[in-house]
């Protein structure tokens, strides 16, 4: 998939763990796990605006758009 | 819809599926050694006037004249004599006169008939299964759906083919009854067709119905 998710690099620099986040956000860490991972097929907002406020970022912070050839 | 609705209706489709096999099985079974009995006993003694073939069973459609001025009659064991209309007959045919090749074909049809029919059920019944256990949008659901309506559209082509050449032999007897309208015993197999075709319209849904389950699931 095009849609590339930096959430370790944005949690790494932040020195936030995936079980403490999860916890701040309020979804389970095997959900998180499935979004940091890149398996997730969609995100709601909602969560999107609880890790943006956590982790003090912008939504293009998180989220990159990578077309085929490039990532090849 | 309760859990407790989808077990009981499973569970009831099940042992209607169970009765729908078994009983025709132990008729067939019944016809088929009872046949073969008679065909060894028989087949020494046969003339030409007998039957040497599964008799050809035909349909008589009677004419208006004929319900209204009917002149059959038939004679019962205690001198009574009532009128009769014929609506089913089976005919036997002399050797000679029936194409082989059709016996042979019609009864290969049959047979694979009969396996599809059993991979059918098998396949229904793990789809079955799987409901009871509660997986239900799965991808392998989907599947069985799908193989459940090849089955069912292969056996209704066999049957159109048989039913086809069922009408080939009738023409080429070239027979007929004053009073009636004969044709073929062989059926179109229209229920199996159209619930071929919505069992396969039902399996596509399911295959976007199990997407739309993954897509919620990963959605986060």
């Amino acid at each position: 998939m095009p849609i590339i998710v930096n959430l370790d690099v944005i949690m790494a620099k932040r020195k936030i763990s995936l079980g403490e986040l999860a916890d701040r956000i309020g979804i389970t860490p095997s959900n998180l796990s499935i979004l940091k991972t890149g398996k997730a097929k969609a995100i709601r907002f909602n969560t999107l605006e609880s890790i943006c406020q956590i982790l003090e970022c912008q939504p293009a912070d998180i989220l990159e758009y990578r077309s085929e050839q490039t990532s090849h | 819809m309760k859990k407790s609705a989808i077990y009981v209706l499973s569970i009831l489709i099940i042992t209607v599926l169970g009765l729908s096999v078994i009983l025709p099985g132990i008729d067939m079974y019944e016809g088929f050694s009872s046949g073969v009995k008679a065909g060894l006993d028989e087949a020494n003694n046969i003339t030409s006037e007998q039957c040497l073939d599964v008799p050809y069973t035909m349909h008589f459609t009677p004419t208006v004249d004929q319900v209204i001025h009917g002149q059959d009659s038939i004679a019962f064991a205690n001198g009574k004599v009532y009128p009769v209309v014929i609506h089913e007959a089976s005919i036997c045919i002399p050797d000679h006169q029936f194409p082989q090749w059709i016996v042979w074909v019609t009864s290969i049809a049959y047979l694979i008939s009969f396996v599809l029919l059993i991979l059918l059920i098998y396949k229904f019944i793990k789809f079955i299964i799987n409901i009871i256990k509660d997986k239900i949008f799965v991808d392998i659901n989907a599947r069985y759906l799908r193989h459940f309506s090849y089955c069912l559209l292969a056996i209704a082509v066999i049957q159109m083919g048989v039913a086809a050449m069922d009408i080939m032999v009738l023409s080429k007897l070239n027979l007929s009854l004053a009073g009636y309208e004969l044709s073929t015993n062989a059926p179109y197999p229209w229920t199996n067709l159209l619930l071929g075709l919505i069992s396969l319209l039902i399996s596509i849904i399911w295959s976007r119905a199990v997407l739309i389950k993954e897509e919620q699931e990963l959605t986060i």
